[in-house]
């Protein structure tokens, strides 16, 4: 598959896509960069897969990008309020602001990827800071079952971060 | 491909192994020899590891990171109308069930938070429901999903909760409370033969049971656990951390108490119309206490230094 031919033939018909959905021409532009760099990447990792529908392959894509995009804003925004309602003098560095969205992005999405009993572990572990065995208490599982579900969870959690 | 994920599973494996438990000699010597064996073993470990450590550095409670998480999942399910979300959701309903009320809606009849409800055109029983709670109920069962209920029964009825389960007959007035950690069984009008986590009990008239996981006593009803029929909270000498338990139940979201205020001491008699007021009635009359967090999300009480 070249990229460059895929490129020419339905750079602007993604970009139209992208405007329909985001109304927003700048956003799409970006969006529809964003897509064609996934692939390059995909190329470059040898993970690109044999592309039978450009059309389709490249909407699926895209509309993953679009809810990313979407899933940052919204955690952006629903952090900030969270903030505002913390007294002033706790109210971290816009730096350090950046960095909570991003974890809080991250964690967002490997809850996605994880079945409840894995989210409910991991958050327990990674977030509460318990001990396994405390958790295996409280949710009334196996020590076992805990590590089971940890070890989901830590592969969900690089799944994201590479992506 | 398959080499470098069989890889990283094992490092995942020995990251799972070291947090369970320090590692015994002969494991610690198994992790080096494995760690040494390649290259690709540092590198997978060293991914892993900084996989997890990342997440030290998110300064938010578990409540705080879920409720923004779900937050913005409302509002973008809100835009996409995606249901991305489903998953996160299902979690909260666990963790947060009191604040979605989802189960709710599956129920006969429910109270929402700080709401008692009367439901008097009921043939079966007459029956108040506290703040949070729910029933079901045919012809001669009723069970009560979770939360409190004040019962008179108007027929004879089986009597069923998550973790109680007791026949009642005409007339017998009583109140039920389970939830996850605890099981209050007040008798009201005569002596009850119940059984609770599975095990017999009685419990003579104007006594109650509590009963948790750990211990299971019989006391002489205290005030608080009847006063809410009446529409009010009433306690005597109650630790501020006890009392605040009970108010939180009808009220979104939790509040915490500090250690440090958890000794004062609270009496009184407090309209349950307004649940949010009496939370302001007792930080005007403790001007030392301090109230910090987010309304509805989490809070914590605290003493002035």
């Amino acid at each position: 598959m070249q990229i460059t031919s895929l490129y020419q033939d339905h750079h602007l018909w993604l970009k139209q896509f992208l405007y329909r959905k985001l109304n927003c021409q700048a956003q799409a532009a970006d969006i529809a960069q964003d897509t064609f760099l996934r692939i390059l990447n995909k190329q470059k990792n040898n993970t690109l897969e044999q592309i039978q529908s450009p059309k389709a392959y490249l909407t699926t894509l895209a509309t993953g990008l679009v809810n990313n995009h979407w899933r940052r804003l919204s955690i952006e925004q629903a952090y900030l309020e969270t903030l505002a309602a913390q007294p002033q003098h706790l109210a971290p560095s816009p730096e350090t602001q950046q960095q909570i969205v991003d974890l809080l992005e991250q964690l967002a999405q490997v809850l996605e990827k994880l079945p409840q009993r894995e989210q409910q572990v991991f958050i327990m572990a990674r977030i509460d800071g318990m001990a396994y065995k405390d958790i295996a208490e409280q949710l009334q599982i196996t020590v076992n079952m805990v590590q089971k579900s940890m070890c989901k969870a830590v592969l969900a959690c690089i799944e994201v971060q590479t992506q | 491909m398959q080499q470098n994920h069989d890889v990283l599973e094992q490092a995942i494996e020995w990251y799972v192994k070291h947090e369970t438990a320090p590692l015994s000699l002969a494991q610690k010597q198994d992790f080096e020899q494995w760690l040494n064996e390649h290259d690709s073993h540092q590198q997978a470990w060293q991914q892993v590891t900084h996989s997890q450590q990342i997440f030290a550095n998110l300064p938010l409670s578990s409540a705080q990171s879920l409720s923004t998480i779900t937050k913005a999942n409302q509002s973008r399910r809100h835009v996409l109308k995606s249901i991305a979300a489903l998953s996160i959701s299902s979690w909260l309903t666990w963790r947060y069930q009191k604040e979605l009320g989802i189960s709710a809606h599956l129920a006969d009849h429910h109270a929402q938070i700080g709401e008692q409800l009367q439901l008097t055109h009921l043939t079966q029983a007459q029956v108040a429901l506290n703040t949070h709670s729910a029933i079901n109920l045919d012809t001669n069962t009723l069970w009560l999903k979770y939360g409190e209920a004040h019962i008179v029964c108007q027929v004879p009825l089986a009597i069923s909760s998550p973790h109680c389960h007791f026949n009642a007959e005409l007339g017998d007035e009583f109140i039920l409370f389970d939830d996850d950690k605890q099981v209050r069984f007040s008798a009201l009008n005569q002596r009850f033969d119940i059984v609770a986590h599975g095990q017999s009990y009685t419990v003579d008239k104007g006594h109650t049971l509590i009963a948790d996981r750990n211990s299971t006593r019989i006391v002489e009803t205290p005030r608080h656990m009847t006063s809410w029929t009446k529409g009010m909270l009433s306690v005597s000498q109650m630790p501020l951390k006890q009392f605040i338990a009970e108010l939180s139940r009808y009220l979104h979201g939790s509040i915490r108490v500090a250690p440090a205020a958890a000794q004062l001491h609270i009496s009184g008699t407090f309209s349950l119309t307004d649940p949010k007021q009496i939370l302001s009635q007792i930080l005007s009359t403790f001007p030392e206490l301090t109230l910090n967090g987010v309304p509805n999300v989490w809070q914590v009480i605290n003493k002035k230094p």
